[in-house]
């Protein structure tokens, strides 16, 4: 008699060629063997003939809303060590403001009294450039600047986002 | 370029924001992921269910997934844990496969008497496997899926070629068993 395991080897294709010689044998010669052999061949036709199971026709539809509700997962920002000092910064930064303004209301004088005393030095093409043309330039600088701020902190980010969670 | 070439090509357009390559993916190896947490489920909602959450852990977890490996021997493996999970939480099996045996009686009225044993055996042998261990069964229905070597089945069962060899055998010689005892049943309830 064979084993089970060198029987379910001959339904696998794996047995060698004296193992085969004697389950021919054993075939032919004993009633038991060839009982006990089609139990283990049935049980493996059936396998065999078990088909691939299908999902519903609206799987991959469900799994893909499914995979655009998943929140994102938010990594942590570490702190940097110098940010907590920005608030004493900044007050810092108003105060020395503050103190300048007072000073310097504290020493100012009328306009007229400085036109006489000190003759208008700034040519006049210079002048007109400075109150028109330097004003454009700069507020048109500034958008640019603004813009390109915007487009890095916000517009940046946030497509990059929204192609990592394939919305 | 082979299926798992394939599979890791598409794994990187994923990573790369390409929603359509996660479609595919999904589209190739949804069959085999529902096969294997049906049956070891015996539930086709709660299978599906699994299936899904499959998917959506491979999505989550593409970071960590290492290249070089096999796609399928990773992904079974969630399958695998995802369907024992389920199964821990719901202990219904029986329930699903007798409405759907009668089902399929009922709708294979017009098959020929050979078809519908062949139906019946099948119910049968899906019902004896419910009394197999979660990890005996995922062994022989991933054996008989003939989509993984003998070595890949062992990697995704975290269990040696040899050990999963003979674990397989003994599976379908318990099934074997187990289709007997059922037989006799029906024999007993004909009488």
């Amino acid at each position: 008699m064979l084993t089970d395991e060198q029987i379910f080897d001959i339904l696998d294709g794996q047995a060698s060629k004296e193992i085969l010689q004697a389950h021919q044998n054993l075939l032919l010669n004993s009633l038991v063997y060839q009982q006990y052999f089609k139990e283990l061949e049935a049980i493996h036709l059936d396998l065999v003939d078990m088909p691939l199971e299908h999902t519903s026709a609206n799987f991959t539809e469900n799994v893909l809303a499914a995979v655009v509700q998943e929140k994102p997962v938010l990594v942590p920002v570490k702190r940097k060590a110098w940010a907590g000092k920005l608030l004493f910064v900044f007050f810092g930064i108003m105060i020395s403001l503050f103190i300048v303004t007072i000073i310097s209301l504290l020493s100012y004088s009328s306009p007229v009294e400085i036109i006489q005393i000190r003759p208008n030095l700034i040519p006049e093409g210079f002048k007109d450039f400075l109150t028109q043309d330097f004003t454009k330039v700069a507020v048109l600088a500034n958008l640019i600047i603004l813009l390109v701020l915007f487009d890095k902190r916000v517009l940046r980010p946030y497509f990059k986002h929204r192609r990592m969670t394939l919305g | 370029m082979n299926n798992e070439q394939r599979d890791i090509k598409l794994l990187k357009r994923i990573q790369a924001g390409d929603r359509l390559a996660y479609k595919e993916l999904i589209n190739r190896h949804k069959d085999y992921a529902f096969t294997v947490a049906f049956r070891i489920l015996n539930n086709r909602e709660d299978a599906e269910e699994v299936a899904q959450d499959a998917f959506l852990q491979v999505f989550k977890n593409l970071n960590g997934f290492n290249f070089e490996a096999k796609f399928t021997t990773w992904f079974y493996r969630i399958v695998f844990n995802a369907a024992l999970m389920q199964k821990r939480k719901s202990r219904i099996f029986t329930e699903d496969i007798q409405s759907s045996t009668q089902a399929s009686l009922v709708s294979n009225l017009s098959d020929s008497s050979e078809d519908l044993r062949k139906t019946e055996r099948q119910h049968a042998i899906k019902r004896a496997m419910q009394n197999l261990q979660a990890d005996d069964v995922l062994l022989i229905t991933l054996f008989y899926l003939q989509e993984q070597s003998l070595e890949e089945i062992a990697e995704i069962t975290k269990i040696s070629a040899e050990t999963a060899k003979v674990k397989i055998h003994r599976a379908r010689k318990r099934l074997a068993e187990e289709m007997k005892k059922h037989w006799k049943e029906e024999v007993k309830s004909l009488i």
